[in-house]
């Protein structure tokens, strides 16, 4: 008798080892590919001395003002990237929950990218919410073909699902990206681009903004 | 009588050590010396906007710098945590050095008075730090606890609900004497409650258009070299003008992120108040490993230069958020960055609403001018 509570003792465990290792590896990805020894090595390209590198030609004459900024998930870059137009004195208006009506007849579009849950929860807004409203806009922007520059400056936080998933929506209409660079440590933003034959300036921080800006607007 | 000179003896050696604890006991209850400034206006008390302070240890002063031309005003909180070092020493350097040219600024370098009074023993916590200044002389400070003193406030309820609707139940319940835990206050609740309420009215009454609440926690919290903003629901102003902040700290090259309030944090300065006046609130935290359980010997080089190994250990294992410098984080970088927060907020906040504009020389120069100087430089010789 105890040699078969042993017996069985012994099998849960192996059993257990078994669920456990199918556990951890459907937490990973549902890629069978998916090697979590084989990571993307990240060279940074930007430095502290060489704080902006764009890729790409950039049509300058695509890009006029006022300039509408909102947000797409709420995060602080929106108020930051306001801040950045005002120190460029450019003319813009900054509304993070717009919706898509106030978006129609909106010449330029920047929209700070980045999800936030603390920032949702202080506007009030569910994720399904944004997405809704995220994807109305999107709609708005296909149909009057609204020029769009992508800007996401959150870095590495703000590369959750929903960030990306709202990303995603934006890059489609993008005409132009500007990102900071550790966002894109997996290359997510270059690799996009350079498969759309898209420009994008990677910065080394968020005050390199002010000279992006500065440039497209001259 | 030879029976009870046994008695009689340890009864004296018992009253010694009691008039020794007693010096110790109430050294702590002498508010830390200040140094004149002629541009102050005027010092208020925090009794002058919640009655049931008056003649308690958690009556504070308020030290108003108005400088006559109309315009906003701004609220500094330091001390809210008297542990939290950085905050009530920026508040008293700001109070000995600022000259304000438009507007009011009101400075509370010790918001928490009554936690000045006491400190943490079994946290291996000590009383007093030390500075030497640069003319020789000494200026020193209390540590003080998070927490007003029991002997202001006893006992601690086993359930109690604030006004902000936190309730205060099993481990939390020593939060009651948390001036940060019971905004917006209660001005016949608990003596903490009616600090808080004190603070509250202050801002009502006096029109306060911008405050901020100096913090510091330990290498686990994940806020730290943040600022806290509140957002009210109608419009994002404030965390314009934070963002404003975190740019012009980003060209001084220091890294400083700002968050919205968490929609939970009741009872917190920068969610209660800011949900319940028209103040735009705001909480800064620095990084102290001085507080953290981590720490290794407590002694003025800890607080002083924040240079705690274990830490630094921590972070290279990856156990912990912030990336603590290997050389420290010493206080006196600490209090510049409050100082550098408070000075680039008013800028940002009089550049958004130039009508309520706030302007002020904190003579204190840039982050590096600070760094440099030393809090030897920074404050004044009480001499």
């Amino acid at each position: 008798m105890k040699k078969i509570a042993l017996a069985l003792i012994v099998l849960a465990l192996v059993c257990t080892g078994l669920f456990a290792d199918d556990y951890t590896s459907s937490k990973g990805t549902n890629d069978s590919e998916f090697d979590p020894n084989k990571t993307v090595e990240f060279v940074q390209e930007t430095t502290s001395k060489n704080r902006i590198v764009t890729k790409g030609t950039v049509d300058k004459s695509l890009y006029s003002q006022p300039i509408f900024i909102t947000s797409f998930g709420q995060s602080t870059e929106g108020a930051m990237l306001e801040t950045v137009m005002k120190r460029c004195k450019l003319n813009y208006t900054y509304s993070p929950t717009a919706t898509a009506d106030k978006i129609s007849g909106v010449k330029t579009l920047v929209i700070a990218v980045g999800a936030s849950t603390k920032g949702l929860g202080a506007a009030g807004i569910s994720i399904d919410d944004e997405l809704a409203r995220a994807k109305a806009i999107m709609d708005v922007v296909k149909k009057e073909n609204i020029t769009v520059i992508c800007v996401h400056i959150g870095g590495s936080a703000r590369r959750g699902q929903i960030s990306d998933v709202l990303t995603d929506m934006v890059l489609e209409e993008s005409s132009y990206l500007v990102l900071k660079e550790d966002a894109n440590f997996d290359y997510k933003f270059t690799k996009y681009a350079s498969e759309h034959n898209l420009p994008v300036s990677l910065i080394y921080g968020t005050k390199d903004c002010i000279d992006v800006f500065k440039s497209l607007y001259n | 009588m030879k029976k009870y000179i046994w008695h009689v003896i340890i009864l004296l050696v018992a009253a010694v050590f009691a008039v020794f604890a007693s010096i110790d006991f109430l050294a702590m209850h002498h508010d830390e010396p200040i140094a004149d400034n002629p541009n102050l206006t005027e010092i208020r008390w925090l009794s002058d906007y919640s009655e049931g302070l008056a003649g308690t240890d958690l009556d504070t002063p308020i030290y108003v710098f108005d400088s006559g031309v109309p315009g906003g005003t701004f609220l500094v909180l330091g001390g809210t945590h008297p542990n939290e070092s950085a905050g009530p020493v920026a508040a008293i350097a700001l109070i000995e050095n600022i000259e304000v040219t438009e507007g009011r600024v009101m400075i509370i370098p010790w918001t928490n008075r009554s936690g000045f009074s006491h400190t943490s023993p079994l946290d291996g916590m000590q009383d007093f730090f030390s500075i030497e200044l640069d003319d020789g002389s000494t200026r020193t400070f209390r540590v003080g606890n998070r927490l007003s003193n029991p002997v202001d406030q006893w006992p601690d309820r086993t359930y109690y609900e604030g006004s902000s609707g936190r309730k205060l139940v099993g481990t939390e319940s020593a939060e009651i004497r948390n001036i940060n835990r019971m905004y917006f206050g209660n001005e016949k609740g608990v003596l903490t409650e009616r600090a808080c309420y004190g603070i509250y009215n202050l801002i009502k009454t006096e029109n306060v258009d911008i405050t901020m609440d100096m913090h510091e926690g330990s290498p686990e919290f994940l806020y730290l070299d943040c600022t806290m903003v509140n957002k009210h629901s109608d419009n994002s102003l404030a965390m314009s003008i934070a963002s404003y902040m975190c740019l012009s700290m980003e060209f001084d090259d220091l890294t400083m992120r700002a968050e919205y309030s968490g929609v939970n944090s009741y009872g917190l300065s920068h969610r209660s108040l800011g949900d319940n006046t028209e103040s735009m609130m705001t909480l800064m935290e620095t990084y102290n490993p001085s507080m953290g359980p981590l720490h290794g010997k407590m002694d003025d080089d800890l607080i002083i230069n924040g240079n705690e190994p274990n830490y630094y250990q921590a972070h290279l294992d990856g156990y912990v958020y912030f990336d603590v410098p290997e050389d420290g984080y010493p206080l006196v970088n600490r209090v510049a960055r409050h100082i550098l927060t408070i000075a680039y907020l008013a800028e940002g906040f009089s550049e958004y609403v130039p009508e309520r504009c706030i302007s002020f020389d904190t003579n204190l120069g840039t982050y590096e001018d600070m760094v440099e100087m030393g809090l030897g430089g920074i404050l004044k010789s009480i001499n």
